[in-house]
């Protein structure tokens, strides 16, 4: 059974014609018909011009931005690199620092697909969304770095990034730190290295899928009747 | 009843969050918390291998294919962990206590010592951890090897002592791989012995 509400409508001022409408129609009435008070709204001449002044203002602004990340780390590595960075008081300099993402991996890949290139390569180029590399050097001489700082401040800089420690090794003015990301599948596998030499500074991270890759090896040792169970 | 529920929802979240901090903390069974190690400070050897069972359900999923008696094994795990950490003469008091007391405390909780070695300097205890079942949940390896180097691993799931050696290889954890070949070496020594014994009991009660 139905009920149906009566609907007190209280005295309010004209409204005005489009609202009018609206309303009679959320009344389940027929719309009044509205006559041709409103002008009919004209595309601007100026927007087509507006538009290609912004692309050509932010079209160049973004290969800047491109380009230059091309050379500075993702958040994660420069996080690992800051946290090691602040624990061995000094001055650093960059050395090197390249950044390839996702997008050019992609390129290279799509790029590839028109030419012949060896299983391996190409394997590797499948396999690879992303590497990052930094190299940075410690002006003057270094004492002993306190590796017990160092791991915790970069344990924590990169716990809170959802990266979990798997490999810490130090002796003498080595040291070696091995992240990789919490959710870990075949086709997506992420790893983060730093290795502190003395005074030199390494990080080093990757992102892919390595199934390609391990098929490559499967094929290969099989062919030469063995398999190592190297991973 | 709408009235209710942000207090429903305000309250839901409330517990979430205050049993998070005992969520983190719970270990699994046949887990062990040595506690948090840190590299000597006169530059000596700091080894940490922590493998989550991402990465080992990873590892089992690669191997797969060809190794299925590996990936088997892989499969029966949740976590690897290998410290070892360099001795000198302001670490090594407090490690040789913290040895002891895991050892207490694993024989207070039900731990079995399977491998029990004590020479000279060397001190080697291999425990695993059996549910009611008689399945294999934990194996704990405390090491004091002579003047040089503490080794604590524990690996949870279901393994037996002498699959060390091969889990250490599989995962390229020389340590692992070396305690593997000594608590061989040792149990080989424990079972000829107690084989000598049972002949020698054998021998007099005829």
């Amino acid at each position: 059974m139905i009920s149906v509400m009566p609907t007190i409508i209280p005295a309010c001022p004209p409204l005005a014609p489009q609202r009018a409408a609206l309303t009679a129609v959320a009344r389940g009435e027929a719309p009044p018909v509205i006559g041709d008070a409103t002008p009919p709204i004209r595309p601007s001449r100026h927007r087509p011009i507006c538009l290609v002044l912004l692309l050509v203002l932010v079209l160049p602004g973004l290969c800047v931005l491109g380009v230059a990340s091309y050379f500075h780390l993702s958040s994660s590595s420069g996080s690992l690199r800051s946290a090691i960075m602040e624990s061995v008081p000094g001055q650093w300099h960059r050395r090197f620092a390249l950044n390839v993402g996702g997008l050019t991996f992609g390129f290279a890949r799509f790029g590839s697909s028109f030419f012949h290139l060896p299983p391996e390569p190409r394997a590797a180029l499948q396999a690879l969304h992303g590497v990052e590399v930094g190299v940075y050097q410690l002006e003057g001489p270094i004492s002993l770095p306190d590796y017990a700082a160092i791991l915790k401040t970069a344990d924590k800089s990169m716990r809170n990034r959802g990266w979990e420690r798997i490999v810490g090794v130090a002796q003498g003015g080595q040291f070696v730190a091995v992240y990789a990301s919490g959710d870990l599948r075949l086709k997506d596998v992420s790893c983060c290295v730093a290795v502190l030499n003395d005074q030199n500074l390494i990080v080093v991270s990757a992102r892919g899928n390595i199934s390609p890759l391990l098929e490559l090896a499967r094929t290969h040792l099989h062919d030469h009747g063995t398999f190592l169970a190297r991973f | 009843m709408k009235r209710f529920m942000p207090c429903i929802i305000g309250t839901a979240i409330l517990c979430a969050v205050a049993t998070l901090p005992a969520l983190a903390d719970q270990l699994l069974p046949g887990q062990v918390d040595f506690g948090s190690f840190s590299p000597p400070k006169g530059g000596g050897q700091f080894v940490e291998v922590n493998i989550p069972t991402a990465l080992i359900n990873l590892a089992s999923q690669v191997v797969a294919k060809d190794e299925p008696e590996v990936a088997k094994l892989l499969d029966g795990l949740k976590l690897v962990k290998v410290n070892v950490i360099g001795l000198d003469d302001e670490n090594r008091p407090e490690l040789e206590k913290r040895a002891q007391k895991i050892a207490q405390q694993l024989s207070g909780n039900g731990w079995e010592r399977v491998v029990s070695v004590q020479q000279k300097d060397q001190d080697i205890g291999v425990y695993l951890k059996m549910n009611d079942k008689g399945t294999v949940q934990g194996l704990t390896a405390v090491v004091i090897n002579g003047k040089d180097q503490a080794v604590f691993a524990n690996v949870v799931g279901e393994i037996k002592p002498e699959q060390l050696a091969m889990l250490g290889d599989k995962f390229n954890i020389k340590p692992l791989k070396d305690l593997g070949i000594a608590t061989e070496k040792h149990g080989h020594e424990h079972e000829a012995d107690g084989k000598a014994e049972d002949k020698t009991k054998e021998k007099s009660s005829q």
